[in-house]
């Protein structure tokens, strides 16, 4: 099964490689788009079928935490699936997150090994 | 604990995350190399609220800068554009500073700003609240600065 891949993070650096990690790791993608904060990536929500959001939650404008409220509230994108990638691996963070949805959690620095392991556990069902 | 205590760990979130995500390892100490600063560094610092607060840089010579953007992007030296590099090193700080706090204290949640690249190298400060380690690499060195603003 592929899948449409939102990349949301304000590194351009990093939305690249997360981008070739996903290659890399087999994961297999339709679409593949990308957004440099919350505010961008709801605009991208509007306009593109997605099913999978990957996030990063220090950004400016709208934050990961912000984007992830507004994806919770939103009838529309109950099927999302949310993976949160941050440098932020802190106990509450993870708390917060996942009571609004978030559906795994990679931290920063990762190699492509971790990020496919938590692509399997994610979409594990999906297929 | 004062923030000398924290250097062993600001030099293992350096290594950590410099060989894990741009497959770099540090060499050892390059406090030498301080000395070296020259004004076309690039610097990237940012600023992290929670317990503790306070600002954190890197700072790396061009060459350096190049090697660490070329390792992360997986790109050739040609295509690679000096705004790459500055983007790719506000990137290696975000990581860096997270990693160090995370490992200082894994139940609390903290807040980093965007990088910022006007930074000065290091900041004029001193006393316990302030760290600075420098560090081999295999082209050049890395140049790391931590200044803490509450207790902790």
């Amino acid at each position: 099964m592929a899948y449409n891949v939102l990349i949301v993070d304000d590194s351009p650096g990093m939305r690249k490689v997360i981008r070739k990690m996903l290659g890399q790791s087999g994961f297999d993608t339709d679409l593949c788009v990308e957004a440099g904060d919350g505010v961008e990536a709801l605009a991208v929500l509007s306009k593109e079928r997605v099913d999978i959001v990957f996030t990063d939650i220090n950004m400016p404008n709208m934050n990961g935490e912000e984007l992830m409220e507004r994806i919770a509230s939103t009838p529309e994108y109950k099927h999302l699936l949310v993976l949160v990638i941050s440098t932020d691996r802190s106990e509450e963070r993870m708390r917060r997150l996942t009571a609004l949805g978030a559906k795994g959690y990679v931290t920063k620095p990762f190699v492509p090994r971790t990020l496919g392991y938590a692509l399997t556990k994610l979409t594990a069902g999906c297929a | 604990m004062q923030a000398i205590d924290l250097k062993p760990l600001m030099e293992g979130a350096v290594a950590e995350v410099l060989e894990a995500m741009f497959f770099i390892a540090p060499e050892g100490d390059a406090a030498d190399e301080t000395a070296r600063f020259e004004a076309d560094w690039i610097c990237s610092q940012l600023e992290f609220t929670g317990h503790p607060s306070g600002s954190f840089g890197i700072s790396v010579p061009p060459q350096t800068a190049a090697m660490i953007a070329e390792n992360f992007l997986g790109d050739e030296d040609s295509s690679l554009t000096s705004a790459q590099a500055v983007e790719v090193i506000g990137e290696l700080t975000n990581m860096v500073c997270g990693t160090l706090l995370a490992n200082l204290d894994s139940s609390q949640a903290f807040v980093l700003s965007p990088p910022r690249h006007d930074g000065d190298w290091f900041p004029a400060v001193s006393g316990d609240e302030s760290i600075f380690t420098a560090l081999s690499l295999d082209e050049g060195s890395i140049h790391v600065w931590l200044r803490i603003q509450a207790s902790i």
